[in-house]
C-alpha cells in the first residue's frame, strides 16, 4: 500500500499510473482479469456486467483510463456513442429486448462506483417492471427556466467559442461572412502588439469616438 | 410523416418556443419543459427519429460531442458535482416522447435522486449463452464508414463543412 506521505510527493503522472494499477477495469482491458468480452476495437471494449440488472447488461469501457466524461477527447466520445448505438441495436436483435437504456454516471453523487469511465447498456423488457430510469416530470414556470437558460447558454457558447474549429454543420450563407471575419482576425493577429494597443486607446478616447460617429453618419 | 406531425418536440423545435441553449443545423439542445430535476437538459436531432437505431452514425457522433460540452458547462453553471446521461429507448425502457433525445441530469450530493438498481445473478451457463448471442450480433460493429457514405452523399449540406480533421470529413475524403 502507498502511504499518504508518498502520495503527496507523487507527480500527477505517477498518481495516474497508480490509479491505473488499482483499477479493476484497466486490468480487464489488459486481460489480466477475465471477462466476457462482447466487442473490442482499438478505443473501446464492451463486456458483460457481472452484476447485471437484466440479462445482457453490458459495460462499454474506454481502453484508456478516464475517470469522467469531461476528460475524454471528442473523437473518442463520438466513437463511444456510435458503438453504444450498435450495442443497443444488438440487444434488441439478439435478446429480443423491448427497449434499452443507455446510462452514464459521472461522479460519485451521480452513482458512479468505479473510477473508470463506462457506459451501461441495459436491455429492457416490459416484464422487468423497473422504474429506476423513469423520469418523472415536474412543472416549472417559464421564468424559472429562462433564468437557468441564460447563464447556461453563455457558458455553452464560451465552450464552443474556444474551439472554433468544432465540426459544426456550417450554413452556406454564412460562409462568406465567416471568411471575412477570419481574414479580419488574421490581420489583427499579424499586427504588432503596440499598434493594436494604440488602436484600443484611440477607441477609448471620447473625442475620437464622437468624431468617428460624425464621419460614419449614414448618408442620405 | 404523420408521426412527425404529432410530435410535440418537432413542434417546439419548429416554433422555436423551447428554452434553447445550443442550436445548429442538425441538432438542438434545450432545457426540458417538464424537468426531472433542476437543470434537466435534452439534446435532440432536429429531424424526427423515434429511437436510437434510426439515428445515423454520424449524427450520433455529432450529438455526443454536444452532450459532452454541455455536461462540462453544467458542472460550472449549476455547481453540479456529477451528471447522469441517459437515453431511454423504447416505451418499455421509460421513453415518454416519440422524439429521440439524450437526457443530461445535473447531480449534487444528497439531491434525493437515485439511479441505483438491484443486480441479478445468473449462472455461468446463462451468461455464456447471452455472451454468444450478443457476440454474433456485434461482429459487424466496426463498419461505421460504410454505413455513413450513403447519408453523406445524399445530404449535400454536409459537404459545406470547413476543412477540419474530424470524423465526418475523413469519410468525405474517402469518397472517390
Amino acid at each position: 500500500m502507498v502511504t499518504e506521505e508518498e502520495l503527496a510527493n507523487m507527480s500527477p503522472e505517477q498518481i495516474q499510473e497508480l490509479q491505473k494499477q488499482n483499477c479493476i477495469f484497466c486490468h480487464i482491458v489488459s486481460g489480466r482479469v477475465a471477462s466476457k468480452k462482447i466487442y473490442e476495437d482499438d478505443k473501446v471494449l464492451a463486456i458483460l456486467d457481472i452484476n447485471p440488472l437484466n440479462p445482457g447488461h453490458m459495460l462499454l469501457l474506454t481502453k484508456e483510463h478516464y475517470q469522467i466524461m469531461p476528460q475524454i477527447p471528442d473523437d473518442i466520445i463520438a466513437h463511444i456513442f456510435m458503438v453504444a448505438k450498435k450495442l443497443s441495436h444488438a440487444c434488441l436483435r439478439a435478446l429480443n429486448a423491448e427497449g434499452t437504456n443507455v446510462f452514464i454516471a459521472n461522479g460519485a453523487p451521480a452513482g458512479q462506483k468505479a473510477s473508470h469511465f463506462m457506459v451501461h447498456i441495459i436491455p429492457r423488457m416490459k416484464a422487468d417492471k423497473l422504474t429506476t430510469f423513469d423520469l418523472s416530470e415536474k412543472k416549472v414556470s417559464e421564468d424559472a427556466l429562462e433564468q437557468m437558460r441564460i447563464p447556461l447558454k453563455n457558458k455553452v457558447n464560451d465552450l464552443f467559442g474556444i474551439k472554433e474549429k468544432e465540426p459544426f454543420f456550417v450554413d452556406k450563407r454564412d460562409k462568406e461572412s465567416q471568411k471575412k471575419v477570419y481574414v479580419e482576425k488574421e490581420k489583427l493577429e499579424n499586427k504588432p502588439a503596440e499598434k493594436r494597443q494604440e488602436k484600443n486607446n484611440k477607441e477609448l478616447n471620447l473625442d475620437n469616438i464622437s468624431s468617428f460617429l460624425i464621419k460614419n453618419e449614414p448618408r442620405k | 410523416m404523420s408521426q412527425e406531425n404529432n410530435c410535440e418536440f418537432c413542434d417546439i423545435i419548429k416554433s422555436k418556443k423551447g428554452k434553447v441553449i445550443f442550436e445548429d443545423e442538425k441538432s438542438v439542445a434545450m432545457l426540458s419543459p417538464r424537468p426531472f430535476c433542476h437543470g434537466h437538459i435534452i439534446v435532440m436531432p432536429k429531424q424526427h427519429f423515434t429511437i436510437i437505431e434510426q439515428v445515423p452514425d454520424y449524427l450520433m457522433a455529432h450529438l455526443s460531442k454536444i452532450v459532452n460540452k454541455i455536461s462540462i458547462a453544467v458542472f460550472e453553471v449549476f455547481q453540479a458535482t456529477g451528471t447522469n446521461i441517459l437515453i431511454n429507448n423504447g416505451i418499455n425502457a421509460g421513453q415518454k416522447t416519440n422524439h429521440f433525445m439524450v437526457n443530461i441530469l445535473p447531480r449534487k450530493e444528497n439531491d434525493g435522486l437515485d439511479f441505483q438498481w438491484n443486480s441479478k445473478q445468473f449462472n455461468e451457463e446463462q451468461m455464456s449463452t447471452i455472451e454468444i448471442k450478443l457476440k454474433e450480433e456485434c461482429s459487424g460493429i466496426g463498419d461505421f464508414e460504410k454505413e455513413n457514405r450513403k447519408p453523406i452523399n445524399a445530404d449535400k449540406e454536409i459537404q459545406k463543412i470547413d476543412k477540419e480533421e474530424n470524423y465526418l470529413v475523413k469519410q468525405l475524403n474517402r469518397i472517390p
